[in-house]
Protein backbone atom coordinates (compact mmCIF):
# COMPACT_ATOMS: atom_id res chain seq x y z
CA UNK A 1 0.00 0.00 0.00
CA UNK A 2 1.49 3.30 -0.88
CA UNK A 3 0.59 6.57 1.47
CA UNK A 4 0.21 9.72 -0.79
CA UNK A 5 -0.06 12.97 1.38
CA UNK A 6 -2.73 15.36 -0.34
CA UNK A 7 -2.19 18.85 2.04
CA UNK A 8 -2.28 17.25 5.53
CA UNK A 9 -4.31 14.24 4.97
CA UNK A 10 -2.69 10.90 4.76
CA UNK A 11 -4.91 8.98 1.87
CA UNK A 12 -4.29 4.86 0.80
CA UNK A 13 -4.60 4.57 -2.76
CA UNK A 14 -4.18 0.79 -3.11
CA UNK A 15 -2.10 0.82 -6.18
CA UNK A 16 1.22 -0.79 -4.37
CA UNK A 17 1.78 -3.61 -2.70
CA UNK A 18 4.49 -4.67 -0.15
CA UNK A 19 7.22 -7.16 -2.03
CA UNK A 20 8.73 -9.27 0.36
CA UNK A 21 12.38 -10.67 -0.46
CA UNK A 22 13.27 -11.92 2.86
CA UNK A 23 13.48 -15.75 2.16
CA UNK A 24 15.74 -15.13 -0.43
CA UNK A 25 18.11 -12.84 1.80
CA UNK A 26 17.59 -15.93 4.29
CA UNK A 27 19.33 -18.78 1.81
CA UNK A 28 21.91 -16.42 0.18
CA UNK A 29 22.93 -15.35 3.76
CA UNK A 30 24.48 -18.73 4.39
CA UNK A 31 21.01 -20.68 4.94
CA UNK A 32 19.86 -18.87 7.75
CA UNK A 33 17.29 -20.66 9.52
CA UNK A 34 13.69 -19.19 9.57
CA UNK A 35 14.59 -20.60 13.75
CA UNK A 36 17.30 -18.78 13.81
CA UNK A 37 16.61 -15.35 12.79
CA UNK A 38 13.62 -15.40 14.32
CA UNK A 39 16.40 -15.76 17.44
CA UNK A 40 18.52 -13.11 16.22
CA UNK A 41 15.49 -10.74 15.94
CA UNK A 42 13.71 -11.62 19.32
CA UNK A 43 10.49 -12.87 17.92
CA UNK A 44 8.57 -16.32 17.26
CA UNK A 45 9.29 -18.63 13.80
CA UNK A 46 5.44 -17.74 13.79
CA UNK A 47 5.94 -14.58 12.65
CA UNK A 48 8.95 -14.87 10.42
CA UNK A 49 7.01 -17.29 8.50
CA UNK A 50 4.11 -15.00 8.55
CA UNK A 51 6.13 -12.05 6.80
CA UNK A 52 7.67 -14.46 4.66
CA UNK A 53 4.08 -15.91 3.52
CA UNK A 54 2.68 -11.69 3.10
CA UNK A 55 0.15 -12.84 5.89
CA UNK A 56 1.92 -10.04 8.41
CA UNK A 57 3.18 -6.74 7.58
CA UNK A 58 6.20 -6.44 9.96
CA UNK A 59 6.41 -2.83 12.02
CA UNK A 60 8.99 -0.24 11.10
CA UNK A 61 11.12 -1.60 14.06
CA UNK A 62 10.87 -4.94 13.19
CA UNK A 63 11.88 -4.23 9.35
CA UNK A 64 14.97 -2.23 10.04
CA UNK A 65 15.86 -5.01 12.58
CA UNK A 66 15.68 -7.36 9.88
CA UNK A 67 17.49 -5.54 7.59
CA UNK A 68 20.31 -4.64 10.03
CA UNK A 69 20.39 -8.24 10.86
CA UNK A 70 21.03 -8.74 6.77
CA UNK A 71 23.59 -5.84 7.00
CA UNK A 72 21.17 -4.91 3.81
CA UNK A 73 19.30 -1.84 3.25
CA UNK A 74 15.59 -1.91 4.45
CA UNK A 75 14.05 -1.32 1.07
CA UNK A 76 16.51 -4.28 -0.38
CA UNK A 77 14.40 -6.66 1.43
CA UNK A 78 10.39 -5.03 1.96
CA UNK A 79 10.03 -2.90 -1.10
CA UNK A 80 6.77 -1.71 -2.99
CA UNK A 81 5.61 -3.02 -6.42
CA UNK A 82 2.98 -1.65 -8.02
CA UNK A 83 -0.18 -3.39 -9.10
CA UNK A 84 -0.49 -3.25 -12.90
CA UNK A 85 -4.18 -2.49 -14.13
CA UNK A 86 -5.57 -5.64 -14.82
CA UNK A 87 -4.01 -7.38 -11.64
CA UNK A 88 -6.17 -5.07 -9.31
CA UNK A 89 -9.51 -5.47 -11.15
CA UNK A 90 -8.63 -9.59 -10.75
CA UNK A 91 -7.59 -8.73 -7.13
CA UNK A 92 -10.88 -7.11 -6.71
CA UNK A 93 -12.73 -9.59 -7.81
CA UNK A 94 -11.10 -12.19 -5.95
CA UNK B 1 17.56 -20.40 29.97
CA UNK B 2 15.68 -22.67 27.55
CA UNK B 3 13.25 -20.52 25.52
CA UNK B 4 9.34 -21.87 26.05
CA UNK B 5 9.04 -23.87 22.87
CA UNK B 6 6.23 -21.86 20.73
CA UNK B 7 3.96 -24.86 19.49
CA UNK B 8 2.86 -25.09 23.64
CA UNK B 9 0.37 -22.26 24.82
CA UNK B 10 2.44 -19.37 26.94
CA UNK B 11 3.30 -20.07 30.51
CA UNK B 12 0.66 -17.13 31.45
CA UNK B 13 -1.53 -18.70 29.26
CA UNK B 14 -1.58 -22.31 30.86
CA UNK B 15 -1.90 -20.41 34.48
CA UNK B 16 -4.87 -18.49 33.61
CA UNK B 17 -6.50 -21.15 32.05
CA UNK B 18 -5.82 -23.51 34.75
CA UNK B 19 -7.26 -20.62 37.29
CA UNK B 20 -10.20 -20.02 34.78
CA UNK B 21 -11.21 -23.97 35.21
CA UNK B 22 -11.01 -24.09 38.57
CA UNK B 23 -12.76 -20.80 39.57
CA UNK B 24 -15.69 -22.38 37.17
CA UNK B 25 -16.36 -24.99 39.08
CA UNK B 26 -16.17 -23.25 42.05
CA UNK B 27 -18.19 -20.94 40.91
CA UNK B 28 -20.64 -23.15 39.63
CA UNK B 29 -20.41 -25.94 42.80
CA UNK B 30 -19.46 -23.71 45.83
CA UNK B 31 -20.36 -19.65 45.55
CA UNK B 32 -21.00 -17.93 42.64
CA UNK B 33 -18.46 -14.98 44.13
CA UNK B 34 -15.62 -17.19 42.49
CA UNK B 35 -16.77 -16.35 39.35
CA UNK B 36 -15.21 -12.66 39.60
CA UNK B 37 -11.85 -13.98 40.09
CA UNK B 38 -12.74 -16.65 36.93
CA UNK B 39 -13.47 -13.49 34.96
CA UNK B 40 -10.03 -12.00 36.84
CA UNK B 41 -8.07 -15.21 35.63
CA UNK B 42 -8.64 -14.91 32.08
CA UNK B 43 -8.27 -11.52 31.34
CA UNK B 44 -5.00 -10.67 33.57
CA UNK B 45 -2.67 -12.01 31.32
CA UNK B 46 -4.04 -8.95 28.57
CA UNK B 47 -4.29 -6.63 31.06
CA UNK B 48 -0.72 -7.17 32.28
CA UNK B 49 0.47 -7.11 28.40
CA UNK B 50 -1.86 -3.49 27.97
CA UNK B 51 0.39 -2.39 30.51
CA UNK B 52 3.74 -3.69 29.56
CA UNK B 53 4.36 -6.08 32.49
CA UNK B 54 4.09 -8.77 30.69
CA UNK B 55 6.75 -9.23 27.54
CA UNK B 56 5.64 -12.60 26.60
CA UNK B 57 4.61 -12.21 23.10
CA UNK B 58 6.57 -10.40 20.01
CA UNK B 59 4.06 -8.08 18.07
CA UNK B 60 2.71 -10.12 15.69
CA UNK B 61 1.15 -12.31 18.78
CA UNK B 62 0.13 -9.26 20.48
CA UNK B 63 -1.81 -8.21 17.55
CA UNK B 64 -3.59 -11.27 17.02
CA UNK B 65 -4.10 -11.22 20.52
CA UNK B 66 -5.89 -7.76 20.34
CA UNK B 67 -7.56 -8.45 16.75
CA UNK B 68 -9.14 -11.82 18.61
CA UNK B 69 -9.99 -9.81 21.91
CA UNK B 70 -11.94 -7.56 19.43
CA UNK B 71 -13.60 -10.72 17.95
CA UNK B 72 -14.39 -12.16 21.29
CA UNK B 73 -15.60 -8.44 22.66
CA UNK B 74 -17.87 -8.31 19.57
CA UNK B 75 -19.51 -11.98 19.36
CA UNK B 76 -19.98 -11.21 23.46
CA UNK B 77 -22.00 -8.43 22.93
CA UNK B 78 -24.14 -9.42 20.42
CA UNK B 79 -25.02 -12.72 22.13
CA UNK B 80 -25.77 -10.98 25.34
CA UNK B 81 -28.11 -8.13 23.16
CA UNK B 82 -29.89 -12.05 21.61
CA UNK B 83 -30.30 -13.77 25.76
CA UNK B 84 -31.46 -9.95 26.88
CA UNK B 85 -34.06 -9.47 23.86
CA UNK B 86 -35.08 -12.58 23.98
CA UNK B 87 -35.15 -13.14 27.72
CA UNK B 88 -39.43 -14.17 27.24
CA UNK B 89 -38.03 -17.35 26.09
CA UNK B 90 -36.34 -18.78 28.83
CA UNK B 91 -38.32 -16.55 32.02
CA UNK B 92 -41.04 -19.20 32.07
CA UNK B 93 -37.73 -21.80 33.14
CA UNK B 94 -35.99 -19.35 35.35
CA UNK B 95 -32.42 -19.72 34.48
CA UNK B 96 -29.52 -18.61 37.25
CA UNK B 97 -27.45 -15.70 36.61
CA UNK B 98 -24.34 -18.27 37.02
CA UNK B 99 -25.34 -20.03 33.89
CA UNK B 100 -26.07 -17.25 31.91
CA UNK B 101 -22.68 -15.72 33.14
CA UNK B 102 -20.71 -19.34 32.22
CA UNK B 103 -22.40 -19.27 28.74
CA UNK B 104 -21.13 -15.25 27.65
CA UNK B 105 -17.70 -16.52 29.47
CA UNK B 106 -17.52 -19.71 27.71
CA UNK B 107 -18.21 -17.59 24.81
CA UNK B 108 -15.83 -15.16 24.98
CA UNK B 109 -13.03 -17.41 25.72
CA UNK B 110 -13.85 -19.72 22.88
CA UNK B 111 -14.29 -17.02 20.16
CA UNK B 112 -10.83 -15.33 21.62
CA UNK B 113 -8.89 -18.19 21.25
CA UNK B 114 -10.39 -19.88 18.12
CA UNK B 115 -9.59 -16.05 16.33
CA UNK B 116 -6.10 -15.89 17.96
CA UNK B 117 -5.40 -19.71 16.70
CA UNK B 118 -6.58 -18.54 12.82
CA UNK B 119 -4.38 -15.80 12.60
CA UNK B 120 -1.48 -16.74 14.64
CA UNK B 121 -0.86 -20.28 12.94
CA UNK B 122 -1.41 -20.75 9.37
CA UNK B 123 -5.10 -21.50 8.73
CA UNK B 124 -5.37 -25.26 8.30
CA UNK B 125 -2.87 -26.06 10.78
CA UNK B 126 -4.76 -23.80 13.37
CA UNK B 127 -8.49 -25.52 12.00
CA UNK B 128 -6.20 -29.09 12.94
CA UNK B 129 -5.82 -27.68 16.56
CA UNK B 130 -8.82 -26.35 16.45
CA UNK B 131 -10.79 -29.66 15.67
CA UNK B 132 -8.21 -31.65 18.11
CA UNK B 133 -8.82 -29.74 20.99
CA UNK B 134 -12.84 -30.35 20.85
CA UNK B 135 -12.32 -34.04 20.34
CA UNK B 136 -10.37 -33.70 23.76
CA UNK B 137 -11.97 -31.78 25.21
CA UNK B 138 -15.69 -33.49 24.39
CA UNK B 139 -13.63 -36.96 25.01
CA UNK B 140 -13.37 -35.89 28.21
CA UNK B 141 -16.59 -34.66 28.97
CA UNK B 142 -18.15 -37.62 28.10
CA UNK B 143 -15.58 -40.15 29.52
CA UNK B 144 -15.86 -38.44 32.55
CA UNK B 145 -20.09 -38.14 32.65
CA UNK B 146 -21.67 -40.46 34.77
CA UNK B 147 -22.72 -43.09 32.43
CA UNK B 148 -23.01 -46.45 34.13
CA UNK B 149 -22.82 -48.32 31.10
CA UNK B 150 -20.30 -48.82 28.51
CA UNK B 151 -22.20 -48.75 25.68
CA UNK B 152 -23.67 -45.58 26.30
CA UNK B 153 -19.92 -44.30 26.85
CA UNK B 154 -19.02 -45.71 23.31
CA UNK B 155 -22.70 -44.06 21.56
CA UNK B 156 -21.91 -40.92 23.03
CA UNK B 157 -18.15 -41.07 22.20
CA UNK B 158 -19.51 -41.72 18.37
CA UNK B 159 -21.67 -38.97 18.72
CA UNK B 160 -19.43 -36.40 19.12
CA UNK B 161 -15.71 -36.90 19.79
CA UNK B 162 -14.69 -39.13 17.24
CA UNK B 163 -16.15 -36.94 14.14
CA UNK B 164 -14.20 -34.35 15.63
CA UNK B 165 -10.91 -36.30 15.64
CA UNK B 166 -11.77 -37.61 12.21
CA UNK B 167 -12.61 -34.55 10.96
CA UNK B 168 -9.04 -32.94 12.26
CA UNK B 169 -7.18 -36.22 10.55
CA UNK B 170 -8.70 -35.25 7.70
CA UNK B 171 -8.23 -31.53 7.65
CA UNK B 172 -4.44 -32.12 7.10
CA UNK B 173 -4.78 -34.25 3.65
CA UNK B 174 -8.38 -33.17 2.75
CA UNK B 175 -8.52 -29.57 3.75
CA UNK B 176 -11.77 -28.26 0.86
CA UNK B 177 -13.92 -31.29 2.15
CA UNK B 178 -13.19 -31.24 5.54
CA UNK B 179 -13.67 -27.28 5.18
CA UNK B 180 -16.99 -28.05 3.37
CA UNK B 181 -18.24 -30.92 6.04
CA UNK B 182 -17.44 -28.66 9.19
CA UNK B 183 -19.11 -25.99 7.62
CA UNK B 184 -22.30 -27.96 6.90
CA UNK B 185 -22.22 -29.96 10.17
CA UNK B 186 -22.24 -26.67 11.78
CA UNK B 187 -25.00 -25.31 10.16
CA UNK B 188 -26.99 -28.41 10.42
CA UNK B 189 -26.59 -28.68 14.10
CA UNK B 190 -28.74 -25.01 14.70
CA UNK B 191 -32.13 -26.02 13.43
CA UNK B 192 -31.41 -29.62 14.76
CA UNK B 193 -31.32 -28.24 18.22
CA UNK B 194 -33.81 -25.31 17.61
CA UNK B 195 -36.47 -27.70 15.22
CA UNK B 196 -35.99 -31.34 17.12
CA UNK B 197 -34.80 -30.86 20.97
CA UNK B 198 -35.63 -27.21 22.09
CA UNK B 199 -39.67 -27.76 21.42
CA UNK B 200 -39.24 -31.35 23.16
CA UNK B 201 -37.96 -30.05 26.27
CA UNK B 202 -34.80 -32.32 26.15
CA UNK B 203 -32.44 -29.46 26.22
CA UNK B 204 -32.74 -26.93 28.64
CA UNK B 205 -32.11 -23.05 27.27
CA UNK B 206 -28.27 -23.36 28.89
CA UNK B 207 -27.62 -26.50 27.60
CA UNK B 208 -28.81 -25.57 24.09
CA UNK B 209 -26.94 -22.53 23.83
CA UNK B 210 -24.05 -24.51 25.68
CA UNK B 211 -24.04 -26.85 22.48
CA UNK B 212 -24.13 -24.62 20.28
CA UNK B 213 -21.07 -22.36 21.85
CA UNK B 214 -18.84 -25.84 22.10
CA UNK B 215 -20.47 -27.91 19.28
CA UNK B 216 -21.31 -25.58 16.28
CA UNK B 217 -19.23 -22.71 17.05
CA UNK B 218 -15.70 -24.64 16.43
CA UNK B 219 -16.75 -26.67 13.52
CA UNK B 220 -18.12 -23.01 11.85
CA UNK B 221 -14.59 -21.55 12.58
CA UNK B 222 -12.31 -24.74 11.21
CA UNK B 223 -15.03 -24.89 8.64
CA UNK B 224 -15.05 -21.49 7.78
CA UNK B 225 -10.95 -21.56 8.18
CA UNK B 226 -10.13 -24.33 5.50
CA UNK B 227 -12.40 -23.16 2.85
CA UNK B 228 -10.23 -19.90 3.14
CA UNK B 229 -7.11 -21.66 3.11
CA UNK B 230 -8.25 -23.67 0.26
CA UNK B 231 -9.20 -20.73 -1.91
CA UNK B 232 -6.43 -18.57 -1.17
CA UNK B 233 -3.70 -21.73 -1.43
CA UNK B 234 -5.44 -22.25 -5.06
CA UNK B 235 -5.51 -18.58 -6.09
CA UNK B 236 -1.56 -18.66 -5.43
CA UNK B 237 -1.22 -21.77 -7.09
CA UNK B 238 -2.91 -20.36 -10.02
CA UNK B 239 -1.43 -17.27 -10.10
CA UNK B 240 1.90 -18.60 -10.09
CA UNK B 241 1.12 -20.82 -13.25
CA UNK B 242 0.03 -17.84 -14.81
CA UNK B 243 3.93 -16.30 -14.26
CA UNK B 244 5.15 -19.30 -15.19
CA UNK B 245 3.67 -18.68 -18.58
CA UNK B 246 4.78 -15.29 -18.69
Amino acid sequence: MLYIYEGREMRMKGKYRLKVNLRKFRLEHGELTQEKLAELAGVTRQTIISIERGRYKPSIELALLIAKIFNSPVEDIFSLEEIEEGERKNEGMA
Amino acid sequence: MKAWPENLPKVATIISGSCFILFLALGLLVDRFFYAFAVLSVVMPDLLREFGWLTDMDEFQLEASKKASHHAYISTAVFSAIIIGNSGMWMSNPVSSGEIFTLLFVLLVVVKYSSYFIQFWDKKKASFRILLFFAIFWSAFVLLGKHQYIRTILIALLAVPVPFFVLALLSIRFPVFTGIVSTAASILTVPFYLIYFYPRGLKSFVGLFGSFLLLSLPLAAAGISLLTYSMKNRREVSGGKENEKV
